[in-house]
């Protein structure tokens, strides 16, 4: 982040504003991501040991 | 309106991320979508039932796979891409995404890909899945298409690798019948023999893109004429692959009956594409109709096969 702050003193043209968003929406949809693999991995295991005991 | 200057360029200055869609099309989504379809049935098909949630993580592994695959060949093909109408507005000649991203994005997704494969079904899918990313990548993108107007008909087996995953994800096996080939090869050589009509059809109405590009496709290179004869011989063996497949007692009589009238209706368009001139004015109609038919063709044949074994 040190490199971005000193930027943000020079260019005075960056829209942190749009900055922000961006970073937040991708982080939303990073979240979805990883909850959805956290339930996919879940299942994959629950599958397996049903295989496994079978 | 403050945004980056020229991302993938290495210029010095603050850059704006990518938006997230942004990382979404770099996966080609709709390329993807034919490969998790064609992977599905091939995973239906398959003798085997997989568990419904082997299932899923199988297919969601084949979707990250094809999206690496297309992520890296945006990744590599940025400059060709920015010269052509059809691709300018990609994230990458676009200018909304730094290389590099693309890059890790790509191999990140295509590593993930394949381990999740592996772990949730088993490691021969997960081979197969990571052949056909380095195909696409490396054949295709890196070696034939820069090079040879050939490169549709021999990178066309990369995008016919999916439904071979769906049955090795299911089964652990790809081997054939005896000297048979086995009805997952059999779907393979049915997606290799398509791409080539399939593309040279999209190929002679964008021709001017990838002259500009320098991609040397079959109607830059051999022109107008030659690429019309070549779509109708590539089709003859696309059909009789497709007919082989109830006549090898692989699919039943709905299947036979659906191959025959697509592949009818794909004849008469081959033919008329084949041995037509463009017309001033016509817009190319009878490739676009040919191009569009071709995706409908695929999509039925294999949602037939698919519902023959659902319906069993």
């Amino acid at each position: 982040m040190t490199d971005i702050d000193e930027h943000r003193q020079s260019d005075s043209d960056f829209d942190m504003d749009e900055y922000r968003r961006r970073q937040r929406a991708r982080a939303r949809v990073m979240a979805l991501i990883l909850l959805a693999f956290v339930a996919l991995v879940f299942a994959v295991t629950m599958a397996k040991m049903g295989l496994a005991t079978r | 309106m403050p945004v980056a200057p020229s991302p993938h360029h290495g210029d010095a200055t603050r850059r704006m991320p990518a938006e997230w869609q942004d990382f979404w099309a770099l996966t080609k989504p709709r390329v993807m979508s034919l490969a998790i379809f064609t992977a599905l049935v091939g995973m239906v098909v398959a003798p085997v039932a997989i568990p419904p949630a082997l299932g899923v993580a199988a297919i969601v592994a084949i979707a990250l796979g094809a999206g690496a695959s297309g992520a890296l060949n945006q990744w590599y093909e940025v400059d060709v891409d920015a010269a052509m109408r059809r691709t300018a507005t990609r994230p990458l000649p676009g200018g909304r995404m730094e290389k590099v991203s693309a890059l890790h994005f790509g191999v990140g997704l295509g590593v993930f890909s394949v381990l999740l494969l592996g772990f949730a079904t088993n490691w021969l899918a997960a081979a197969v899945l990571a052949t056909s990313i380095l195909f696409y990548l490396i054949i295709y993108t890196i070696w034939l298409k820069p090079r040879t107007a050939q490169n549709i008909v021999i990178g066309g087996a990369a995008g016919a690798f999916p439904p071979l995953i769906g049955w090795a994800a299911a089964t652990g096996s790809i081997g054939w019948d005896g000297a048979i080939p086995s009805l997952p090869w059999m779907l393979f050589a049915l997606i290799f023999l398509w791409t080539p009509p399939h593309f040279w059809a999209l190929s002679l109405f964008v021709r001017t893109d990838y002259a500009a590009a320098n991609i040397p496709m079959l109607p830059v290179v051999a022109g107008e004429r030659s690429t019309r004869r070549h779509i109708f011989v590539y089709t003859l063996p696309m059909i009789a692959c497709a007919m082989a497949i109830p006549a090898l007692g692989q699919a039943g009589a709905l299947f036979a009956w659906v191959a025959g009238v697509m592949s009818a209706i794909f004849l008469v368009l081959a033919v008329h594409v084949g041995f037509r001139q463009e017309v001033a004015g016509d817009r190319m109609r009878p490739e676009k109709r040919l191009f569009y038919f071709s995706i409908l063709y695929l999509f039925l044949l294999f949602l037939t096969l698919m519902a023959e074994k659902l319906a069993q």
